[in-house]
């Protein structure tokens, strides 16, 4: 992954300066936004940190379904070969059980997780270069960053790194790729920094998250248009996280958890990312590379992979078997790999760290009350 | 002898000049004769048939002449094809009209049998038309014929609305519906002997086509057959209506698209690879904003003519955002926005829509804007670049030296020949710079500032806010609005004899706080408007007729001069139907 981080949150917040002025609408929303120093962005790519350097899978990559059972799974070939290439009615019950749909319903198959280092660009969330040879509750092993930073927390790549669609070149890299999970969607996700306290370069921020009313517009070249108004989703369910910079340039998340939508091949997802983390680079065109990083809830890490509906059809196994893994397999690896959350009866950690790549640009955050923007750029 | 008109017309002219609104000294310069733009002939189908009928075709070309097309269509005829063009619409709106999802809804009768001729319901569908496309009331002459044809049609096909839809084309392509013909009347005086006054009828198409950029409306046209608008009372009643109508701001738009060029949106391109968010629908929002913010300021808010070069509020949409830098709450339409105080950016030199149409397609362009300034808005009349300018000094070029348009543009002051006229233009346009090709604002080009300082007539300027002021504190600018206006109205330029009377409507111009809907009453209740000067006997088209077309108010004239026409062919063309 070709990704820059040089410069500060604050360097971006002060580059608001008195520019903000010159890009809002009324006097009225001027006077707040400049008092509130409020910049709102809107993502133009995300992605998965998929580790182009990532080292093979020493025992192989995991396999699927339709290679655990290959017996059934002919069976039904045969059977939509008796049927002329249409579906007969009951194919499908050939099949074992749908450990997508009924998790429990099947023992744990096993699960090739992914061993050692490779660079990632996420961030320490804990605080701690935690390994498992220290132990602890949740113990697992940091990687370490590109830029040499240690103590980086990114157990999904830990639970996906032996997945084939999750690897360098895979289905996820290609579809990434094309973005059309930001430049084809209904909606994308906003963010909105704000500084509350203080002066841009030590003072108090926020970052709000919120899922976007409408699509991005799109310019001739595919790219997002910068400096475009965006709406906020009325549903505040999507209004999301508030994160505070307690220091230097890494904003952790206040006691509101991001809920964002997403969709990745044209299915609506919800993803829950509890106490977010963020790290952004203002780039000299305005525009923002970031790292959404924090812990994913492990149910809805299991859902969102799973949890595929093509009207009442659920296609979460056809997924799996198209992305390389079982459902039953990774529903059982999710709390061998979850390393956020620990629950308070259990001890057992219920989340898993992982980090987002995004870029976005500048953009009009129009809120559903009125009189409330963020300022893009001009 | 002076007939009864000359008198009406001497008491008119004395009533008006004792209550100031016109000037009595001067009359009107040669009839014209004028083709309906293809804005005017949308409004007269939608008048005529409402908006279920669409208009499917292209046009022929307007033909700008002295910066307006609304001279223009004083001059130009209709060519053989651009006439197959004129019956191939009429003939798709004719088949509308009649067909079986519209025709209950327009037509005012139905036929006694749908398949046999009825010569009663084609004459009272003719009559109802006839009025508003023609513009007067029709003569027995011009419905029997069409009802003849008509019955033919339908007698062989066996079908009424056959019939009915020739006839109705026979209409449409009428050079009296595709032309707006001035008719006058002799009424010398005995400074002016060939002195004429505007029959009723071409009057109100007159009054109409300048305030509204439609025909009249039945009020209008009942008060001509009264002959109301030869009264000054009459006419001021009638002007005050059509000004206090909303139709008026399709007029004012109407006259400032024809002012700023606005036909050249048609063929507006960019290069994407420079402006990746430029696309027709920003276009096509840019026009429709500077026209709307035209009308907001002088129609709805009777502002100073000289505040739309200082205004800051002006309506947007979410695709004209982005270029202003602005957010928009509204995810359709427009909505109002106000540009903060103390920005660079304000009134119409900033608006994305001159940016983006005084521009090259990868570039901005400081000298297409300025002779823009000057011969638009200052009525300046600056001189085609020589044949043989080599272009290549001028290119884009991120050398040191050349990074900005400035820099780019030095070769205009210190060559000799380009001198002399871009002295004139690239000043101004410069002041413009921080408007890319788009209207996006920009401080630096090529990574080198932009310095958008300069002097335009003796003011220096350090914004294009302040170039705006400048504008609206320049005397030019309110005279070359006179003129224009004036042009406009009579679709001519102004005579020798007329400028007289340009003096006097920039004095009243003046008095009425440069408020445009007043001078457009100033011009519309002025003697000039409603009379004409006679050409040389040698180089008019007279028509010495019974007067028919007019007879409600001037049954005692014994002459109609009309407009002279290079129409013939569309004429014989349309007799033959």
């Amino acid at each position: 992954m070709k990704y820059v981080i040089a410069l500060t949150v604050a360097l971006l917040l002060g580059a608001c300066g008195d520019k903000s002025a010159s890009v809002v609408a009324t006097e009225e929303v001027i006077a707040t936004a400049a008092q509130e120093q409020v910049r709102g962005f809107v993502f133009s790519k995300w992605e998965y940190d998929i580790p182009d350097n990532a080292p093979e899978c020493p025992e192989g990559l995991n396999i699927t379904d339709e290679e655990f059972f290959p017996d059934e799974y002919a069976a039904v070939r045969e059977e939509v070969k008796a049927h002329r290439g249409g579906r007969p009615e009951g194919a499908t019950e050939l099949l074992p059980v749908d450990a997508c749909k009924d998790p429990g319903a099947m023992p744990d198959p096993g699960f090739k997780l992914f061993e050692g280092n490779v660079a990632t660009v996420g961030l320490d969330l804990d605080g701690v270069n935690s390994t498992t040879a220290a132990g602890g509750q949740c113990a697992h092993n940091d990687f370490t960053s590109a830029d040499g930073r240690a103590g980086i927390d990114y157990q999904y790549w830990r639970l996906m790194g032996c997945v084939s669609g999750m690897r360098p070149g895979g289905l996820y890299d290609r579809l990434f790729d094309t973005n059309n999970t930001i430049l084809e969607n209904g909606y994308s996700t906003l963010l909105e920094m704000k500084l509350t306290s203080g002066t841009p370069t030590d003072g108090k921020v926020e970052m709000r998250l919120f899922t976007s009313a409408g699509p991005v517009t799109r310019d001739a070249n595919g790219k997002v248009v910068p400096d475009m108004s965006q709406l906020v989703h009325e549903d505040t369910m999507f209004h999301s996280a508030i994160s505070r910079r307690d220091q230097g340039w890494v904003l952790t998340a206040g006691p509101v958890d991001a809920k964002m939508k997403f969709k990745v091949q044209a299915i609506d997802k919800l993803l829950l990312l509890p106490r977010p983390a963020h790290r952004a680079n203002l780039l000299a065109d305005g525009s923002m590379d970031g790292v959404l990083a924090g812990y994913w809830d492990g149910e809805n890490i299991f859902d969102f992979m799973t949890e595929v509906y093509i009207g009442p059809v659920h296609l979460g196994r056809s997924a799996a078997n198209n992305l390389g893994y079982q459902c039953a397999g990774l529903y059982h690896a999710i709390p061998r790999v979850a390393d956020g959350h620990p629950d308070p009866k259990t001890g057992k950690c219920t989340s898993v760290s992982t980090v987002i790549l995004f870029s976005a640009v500048p953009a009009f955050i129009i809120m559903p009350e009125p009189g409330r923007v963020s300022l893009g750029s001009e | 002898m002076p007939n009864v008109f000359t008198v009406l017309i001497a008491a008119a002219v004395l009533l008006l000049g004792g209550c100031g609104n016109s000037d009595t000294s001067v009359t009107g310069g040669p009839l014209a004769m004028r083709r309906l733009t293809p804005e005017q002939y949308h409004n007269a189908i939608e008048d005529t048939f409402g908006t279920a009928v669409e208009v499917a075709g292209r046009f022929e070309p307007d033909s700008r002449r002295d910066g307006l097309n609304a001279l223009g269509a004083s001059l130009v005829a209709v060519t053989p094809s651009g006439f197959e063009q004129y019956e191939a619409i009429a003939r798709n709106i004719a088949a509308q009209v009649t067909s079986p999802e519209l025709r209950s809804g327009i037509l005012p009768c139905q036929p006694a049998a749908a398949d046999a001729a009825d010569d009663a319901c084609t004459a009272q569908v003719i009559n109802t038309f006839g009025r508003t496309l023609l513009r007067r009331p029709l003569a027995a002459e011009d419905v029997d014929a069409r009802v003849a044809a008509g019955a033919q049609t339908a007698a062989a096909q066996q079908d009424f609305y056959a019939g009915l839809q020739l006839a109705l084309t026979s209409l449409l392509v009428s050079p009296e519906f595709l032309f707006r013909v001035e008719a006058g009347e002799p009424a010398p005086q005995p400074e002016q002997p060939h002195r004429l006054q505007l029959t009723d009828l071409s009057m109100a198409s007159k009054l109409s086509y300048f305030l509204w950029n439609r025909g009249p409306d039945a009020a209008l046209l009942a008060a001509a057959e009264r002959g109301e608008l030869a009264q000054p009372e009459g006419l001021a009643r009638e002007v005050d209506r059509m000004l206090a109508s909303e139709h008026l701001a399709a007029g004012v738009s109407a006259f400032f698209e024809d002012v700023f060029l606005f036909d050249q949106f048609d063929n507006l391109n960019k290069d994407v690879t420079q402006y990746p968010m430029f696309n027709t629908h920003m276009a096509a929002d840019a026009r429709e904003q500077t026209l709307r913010f035209v009308v907001d300021q002088l129609v709805v808010q009777q502002a100073d003519y000289r505040s739309l070069f200082t205004a800051r509020e002006l309506p947007m949409t979410r695709s004209l955002g982005p270029v202003y830098g602005l957010p928009v709450r509204a995810a359709e339409g427009w909505e109002a926005a106000t540009l903060p105080p103390g920005q660079p950016r304000a009134g119409l030199l900033s608006h994305a829509s001159f940016a983006m149409l005084f521009a090259h397609p990868g570039r901005s362009s400081p000298t297409l804007r300025g002779v823009f300034l000057r011969e638009a808005l200052l009525c300046q009349s600056i001189p085609e670049a020589p044949a043989d300018v080599d272009f290549t000094q001028f290119v884009q070029d991120v050398t040191a030296v050349h990074n900005t348009a400035r820099d780019r543009l030095e070769v205009h002051a210190t060559q000799v020949s380009c001198k002399n006229c871009h002295v004139l233009t690239d000043p101004i346009g410069l002041g413009l710079e921080n408007f890319d090709g788009i209207g996006k604002f920009r401080t630096a080009e090529n990574d080198a500032p932009i310095d958008v300082s300069g002097e335009f007539d003796g003011r220096a300027f350090t914004s294009p806010a302040e170039l705006g002021q400048a504008f609206a504190d320049n005397p030019q600018l309110t005279a070359c609005l006179v003129q224009n206006l004036y042009r406009y109205a009579v679709g001519r330029k102004q005579t020798s004899g007329e400028r007289p009377l340009l003096r006097h409507l920039e004095d009243a111009f003046a008095e009425r706080g440069y408020q445009v809907p007043a001078l457009m009453r100033e011009i519309a209740t002025s003697e000039a408007f409603r009379t004409a000067t006679a050409s040389a006997p040698q180089e008019q088209t007279a028509e010495r007729t019974a007067t028919s077309r007019d007879n409600t108010t001037n049954a005692n004239a014994p002459t109609t001069v009309v407009a002279s026409t290079n129409a013939s062919s569309t004429a014989s063309r349309s007799d033959a139907l």
